[in-house]
């Protein structure tokens, strides 16, 4: 735990004045908010920095102890003890241990609903209390989700475990990969009765062996035998929601592609609508001849000529 | 109407300690909706979180109203261009693979 320099965070001198930092905290408030930096954990943490040190020095008996004892904080309690035995004599020497160390925000965001640093804590307790009681909303959680593709053909309900509570919420169908949904009044809570902060929840939905996706629409590949794609005929075609037969048009090439209109992924809070799926054939040249096969194919290459 | 759906807007205001001309000036600039049954306002359920994060702005950052139609205005379209970003990541790993 090391000593936090208030002053530096809010780019102030220990001569500033109430109006100076008034002015300072709005500032970098107004640029750090996390009302204006959605899912961005770094300006959250900022903005934590900018209101603990707020808190100090915008409150004359923090901001005294603060500037009295700073970077001596270890050596506050101590000093007062003595001071209180001596009678109030004079210590004007005092020059303790305490190390300039750098920041440590460790507890910040840690979801353990602190929002002040060990630091603050020890020196003025954790509540924070005493001057103007602003609410705060509070910190927003983020989490992921991994599902699979074929999870999301249909909206599911899924019980999930947010810090102990049991959260039961419905998965859109068709929901995409790396799509963020906000579940309000499910992340930390308030501050001095404050509303709670957001649940981010984020999919991330892994590919499937089978189909790709792009969007509403998926795509497959479909190996078809070379007399089928010669000749013409039919060939079942997997989809994700069963077989169907594909008629396959007679001098098919390798790559063709053919649409099943509304085989592909469930739109997104669109009832009853569908992307498409798309089928690129694959012709297998077939191989290990039979003596006959080979005289066969000779004939037909000659023919060919 | 669904009525559970709906506070009323005086509730609202007593909770979260915001003047009521505040409500009306936000609906006035087409920044919420409220709907008025027997003379009194109501905002939907769903509008809740939207109107809260603008009175936080309003409190925490002193922004006016005009202000406020600002940020909403460029959070919508930061939020279009962050789906898209996602739509075209998820379109380039349909070419290119993981």
């Amino acid at each position: 735990m090391a000593y936090i320099d208030y002053y530096k965070i809010l780019g102030l001198t220990k001569a500033a004045t109430e109006k100076e930092l008034k002015g300072a905290y709005r500032k970098l408030a107004r640029k750090y908010h996390p009302d204006l930096n959605p899912n961005d954990k770094e300006a959250n943490k900022k903005f934590q920095e900018i209101n603990e040190a707020n808190e100090v020095l915008s409150d004359p008996d923090k901001r005294k102890k603060y500037d009295q004892y700073g970077e001596n904080w270890q050596h506050a309690d101590a000093y007062e003890q003595q001071k209180q035995q001596q009678g109030g004599r004079q210590y004007s020497g005092y020059a303790g241990g305490g190390n300039d160390g750098g920041y440590n925000y460790e507890s910040f965001g840690g979801g353990g609903g602190n929002d002040f640093s060990d630091y603050f804590s020890q020196m003025f307790g954790s509540t924070g209390g005493g001057g103007r009681q602003t609410k705060y909303r509070g910190q927003d959680y983020s989490s992921e989700l991994h599902l699979n593709l074929r999870d999301v053909l249909e909206s599911q309900k899924q019980t999930l475990t947010v810090n102990g509570k049991n959260l039961r919420l419905t998965i859109p169908a068709g929901v995409e990969n790396g799509q963020t949904i906000k579940i309000a009044g499910h992340g930390g809570p308030g501050k001095n009765g404050g509303p709670a902060g957001d649940l981010l929840l984020t999919f991330l939905i892994k590919d499937d062996a089978d189909f790709k996706r792009d969007g509403n629409n998926l795509q497959k590949t479909l190996k078809i035998d070379l007399y089928t794609a010669v000749l013409g005929g039919d060939t079942i075609a997997e989809t994700l929601t069963g077989k169907v037969k594909v008629p396959v048009k007679a001098g098919t090439q390798s790559g063709a592609r053919v649409k099943l209109k509304g085989k592909g992924m469930p739109v997104y809070k669109k009832d009853g609508q569908f992307g498409d799926l798309y089928i690129s054939y694959e012709v297998e040249i077939p191989t290990g001849l039979t003596d006959k096969q080979r005289e066969l194919f000779t004939e037909l290459q000659n023919l060919s000529k | 109407m669904a009525h559970q759906d709906h506070i009323e807007t005086t509730v609202f205001c007593t909770y979260h300690e915001v003047d009521q001309s505040f409500i009306n000036a936000l609906e006035e600039n087409g920044l919420i909706k409220l709907s008025v049954v027997n003379e009194q306002k109501f905002i939907a359920g769903n509008e809740v979180s939207e109107l809260e994060r603008m009175i936080r702005l309003h409190h925490e950052l002193d922004i006016n109203v005009e202000g406020i139609e600002a940020i909403v205005n460029i959070l919508q379209r930061l939020e279009t261009l962050r789906s898209e970003n996602i739509s075209l990541k998820n379109k380039l790993r349909f070419y290119i693979g993981e």
